[in-house]
């Protein structure tokens, strides 16, 4: 009986300890973690034999340090962005902040300057064939990586094919489907070896020499130097992709690029650190090397903003009028218009907008300026046109903005009547951001007091919105939409958009074909100045459709410390301003 | 006896496993979109080789066109037949689990396995909820004990108005004015720099106490009341006949009998702090594997989301199994 006792107050004792233990272990220090290294030594095998005990103990840590690559100097620009990018790998990333990433390691064949203009990069100079089907680049003699490995034509063939790669699959592909046998290669079965290769031969872009790329067009494409300056072009090298397999990008050491910074250190879901590349053909940039810093909360980034951890922060629309009331921060507060346009999509087959003095009506009973002003706090600008302003195309159209009076005639005007016939209309919208809600509220309230229609909120996820508007069966009657631009070129804001055969137009029912003969005309043309004109003329038609009323651009906004200069805000800018254009300049002041 | 217990309840975990993994992916496969749905026009030549690339052009649940297809090709032998019936995204799914493969995370493009990063992630998370366990415990069981020993008097109201705030004001905002104050007034970073992570440092209190607040206000309430119930026994009352001291009474004949309602939800609740919080790792930049559930899902990362749930369910699981094997520890009329 007694033993009984001891023993089971021994296990009492023993399952109180137990509960602790783990915390004893885990007190005792690192070692008792499991660490990924031999996973991660196996990625990179090189990387291992190298590694020094102290490198092992970072990369325990999923820290991975470019040895001796480590920046010295101290000026260091620390930027915020919130989400850490999925992935960042040039011929397979789609998402602004992992191309934020790319941006400052890697450089295509041209660059976009300062005021969005398509300027030399790592091509100095490039030439259209006089039927305008091929293009060839020339690049500058010299060119190196940030290593000092010679930088030639072949890698940007390589990026090119890659890119169309069946095995690659990148997000972004289609934006090369104007080279001839991009498209064919992409479509191609990659376990049928011998179609695989044989599709790979055809691509329509080679390497005669280390200095010349020639890319054949499936047509004229006048656009096309501009694509050349994104981020498929970036020339990640084949021998260290290989090396790494499907994880490289994750190791600095095989994300060597040719950019002005290179990275040299990754921390997931942290930080990521670049710094100066001297061996950059403009030279080397004033700044010593870039950290950008991650962090979901805009609440904890303001802070670190003001204890001095950020030089550069984007606030949240919500902390907008805080700033704008605080003497100090107010001043370091800098905006302006982003090249994106929201406006008001319609389901053109769905009733009531298969009418279009219904879609007038709405467009009248749109307070822009309220709503950007008051609902938004001013983080947007009111539009009645597709392309904002600053870019190639944008005609400064005055027409179908906020008159109730209008609105009322429009509507009266419609085979309805008025409101009372109207069929139920429902206003579907993304509910991953829970500020929508209060403003889809107010947008449904200004139809009611205004046109006295009655409209159901219809909140649903972003991939289920997503996948919603894939289908023209399932396109919402009525959702806000819209167009981040891929580059500054009125190609990619009217005919990837609007063209009867394009994909969105198609899932929303928008076909004109004097505005596609117009367009189709523009994109081959090889003067410039007609081929403005031509997009401004087929702008004027699209507005005049009232295809969904054109709303507001958004606007960019950061918080940059009074010392960082020598950065030129562009409407491209996502992650910080100056992104486009001003690497090389950006500087920090002492302070 | 107590071996077969806890071998039978681990085989147990077999049909749980099962069960958790068809009703997750019943459930998700019914979700509109996929993986590589995007505002932006994916190329359908890019889907189409993205969903062979990782098996998403195969049927959900099974592909008699395979077996048709096997015996066009002479195929006969019926194992064989078999799995090209089950060559689907659901059996392909169980069988490479029955491997230890949980499948390539969709979000970063397959560049990585769930399994490997769960191994990365988990550790820190677990950290993080260890410290908020034992905050918790070691907060809210004193808490419970004088508040239920000294009834309405001011440490009774100081207990329930902790309780009271810990449970009902969110974690988010508890956590952003710590690190606002903290920064304020103390001067400590808002952000952490990475190698704060590493190992056990104090970074690790911070989002701990955070984390364990709800669980310290539930324990805190479950041990006073349990408490209140005991105090009345009449053992306890001969035990002070008998004359034992008051520390004796408190700690061998109160709190063990008061524990048992606390171990009880002790159970789900460490499996739940140590597989993290999306909201606290958001806030204090741990990188840890909280943020993988909600992403997972936003994401439609389809194996991920499997990944994280059964991994839950397996802790859930394990957790439970601990708290029996209490049970029979702390009260002997509870046979295991």
């Amino acid at each position: 009986m007694s033993r009984k006792r001891v023993s089971r107050k021994w296990l009492v004792w023993f399952t109180l300890l137990s509960l602790f233990l783990p915390t004893l272990v885990a007190c005792g220090g690192g070692k008792a973690t499991p660490t990924p290294a031999a996973q991660q030594q196996q990625a990179s095998p090189t990387t291992a034999a190298a590694q020094t005990p102290q490198a092992t103990k970072a990369a325990s840590a999923t820290t991975q340090t470019a040895q001796g690559t480590q920046a010295t100097g101290n000026k260091i620009l620390r930027i915020h962005e919130y989400t850490y990018p999925d992935i960042f790998d040039p011929q397979k990333s789609s998402f602004s902040n992992e191309i934020a990433v790319l941006h400052m390691n890697y450089e295509g064949l041209t660059q976009l300057d300062k005021n969005m203009k398509t300027v030399p990069a790592a091509a100095e100079s490039w030439e259209f064939s006089p039927d305008g089907l091929t293009l060839t680049f020339h690049l500058r003699a010299g060119l190196k990586y940030s290593d000092g490995t010679p930088l030639t034509a072949e890698n940007f063939r390589y990026a090119v094919e890659r890119t169309c790669d069946p095995k690659t699959a990148g997000e972004y592909q289609s934006i090369l489907f104007d080279i001839v046998g991009c498209e064919d290669f992409a479509s191609v079965d990659p376990k049928d070896t011998q179609k695989y290769e044989a599709a790979r031969q055809k691509l329509g872009v080679s390497a005669p020499d280390d200095r010349t790329l020639v890319i054949k067009l499936t047509h004229p494409a006048p656009y096309f130097p501009t694509i050349a300056s994104l981020w498929v072009f970036y020339p990640a090298r084949k021998e260290l992709i290989e090396k790494g397999g499907d994880n490289w990008w994750k190791d600095p050491k095989l994300q060597i690029g040719n950019g002005p910074f290179q990275i040299t250190e990754i921390v997931e879901d942290q930080l990521i650190r670049f710094k100066a590349n001297p061996n950059y053909w403009a030279g080397r940039p004033k700044l010593d090397g870039i950290d950008i810093v991650y962090q979901k909360e805009s609440s904890v980034a303001l802070e670190a903003y003001k204890a001095g951890q950020l030089d550069m922060f984007s606030p949240d629309p919500s902390q907008l009028p805080a700033i704008k009331n605080d003497p100090e921060l107010s001043k370091q507060l800098v905006q302006y218009t982003a090249a994106t346009t929201i406006n008001l999509s319609f389901n053109l087959t769905k009733e009531p907008f298969t009418d279009k003095n219904v879609r007038l009506a709405f467009s009248y009973a749109f307070d822009r300026k309220t709503y950007c002003e008051q609902v938004r706090n001013g983080d947007c600008k009111p539009t009645l046109e597709w392309i904002p302003p600053g870019i190639p195309g944008n005609a400064n159209i005055d027409k179908y903005g906020f008159d109730p009076q209008k609105a009322k005639q429009a509507l009266a005007q419609s085979k309805y009547g008025g409101p009372d016939k109207l069929p139920p209309i429902k206003l579907t919208y993304n509910s991953d951001d829970p500020a929508n809600q209060a403003r889809m509220e107010w947008i449904a309230g200004q139809f009611r007091d205004i046109l006295g229609v009655n409209i159901t909120l219809d909140p649903v996820d972003g991939k289920t919105l997503v996948a919603m508007r894939k289908d023209i069966k399932t396109y919402p009657q009525m959702t806000p939409a819209g167009w981040i631009e891929d580059y500054p070129d009125p190609q990619n804001w009217l005919s990837v958009y609007w063209k009867c055969d394009a994909t969105f137009a198609q899932r929303f029912g928008y076909c004109n074909k004097q505005f596609d003969d117009l367009v189709t005309q523009a994109d081959k043309e090889l003067d410039p100045n007609k081929r403005v004109q031509l997009y401004q003329q087929a702008e004027q038609i699209l507005v005049d459709d009232v295809p969904g009323p054109f709303l507001y651009n958004p606007i960019n906004r950061f918080l940059v410390k009074p010392y960082v200069t020598g950065y030129t805000p562009t409407p491209s800018d996502d992650a910080f301003p100056g992104e486009f254009g001003s690497l090389l300049t950006l500087d920090i002041q002492p302070h | 006896m107590f071996l077969s217990f806890v071998i039978r309840r681990v085989l147990w975990l077999i049909p749980v496993i099962l069960t958790v993994s068809f009703i997750t992916f019943f459930l998700m496969h019914r979700a509109p979109g996929g993986p590589w749905d995007q505002e932006k026009n994916v190329a359908p030549a890019t889907l189409e080789a993205l969903n062979a690339k990782f098996g998403l052009d195969k049927p959900e649940w099974f592909n008699p066109d395979e077996v048709r297809t096997a015996w066009n090709h002479g195929e006969r032998n019926p194992l064989r037949l078999a799995r090209a019936f089950l060559d689907s995204q659901f059996f392909n799914y169980l069988f490479n689990l029955a491997r230890g493969d949980l499948g390539p995370s969709y979000r970063s493009r397959g560049s990585e396995s769930v399994q490997s990063i769960l191994i990365r992630k988990f550790p820190v998370t677990a950290k993080v909820g260890l410290v908020a366990t034992v905050f918790a415990l070691v907060v809210g069981i004193p808490l419970g004990v004088f508040g239920a020993l000294r009834q309405n008097s001011w440490i009774d109201y100081l207990s329930l108005g902790i309780a009271t705030t810990g449970v009902s004001v969110p974690s988010f905002i508890i956590g952003v004015l710590l690190i606002i104050a903290l920064s304020q007034w103390f001067g400590v970073k808002p952000i952490r720099s990475p190698e704060e992570w590493e190992g056990f440092s104090t970074a690790y209190i911070l989002p701990g106490i955070v984390l364990g607040l709800g669980t310290m206000s539930y324990i805190t309430r479950l041990t006073r009341s349990a408490m209140l119930e005991v105090i009345r026994q009449d053992y306890i009352r001969t035990a002070r006949a008998k004359g034992l001291r008051e520390p004796t009474i408190i700690t061998r004949h109160m709190l063990r009998n008061a524990l048992i309602s606390v171990i009880t939800i002790l159970g789900p609740a460490i499996a739940g702090l140590v597989t993290g919080s999306f909201i606290i790792e958001s806030i204090f930049n741990v990188p840890g594997m909280g943020r993988e559930y909600v992403q997972a899902i936003a994401a439609r990362d389809y194996s991920m989301i499997m990944g994280t749930t059964l991994f839950y369910a397996v802790m859930v699981a394990i957790a439970n199994l601990w708290v029996d094997i209490m049970y029979g520890l702390l009260d002997p009329r509870i046979r295991i």
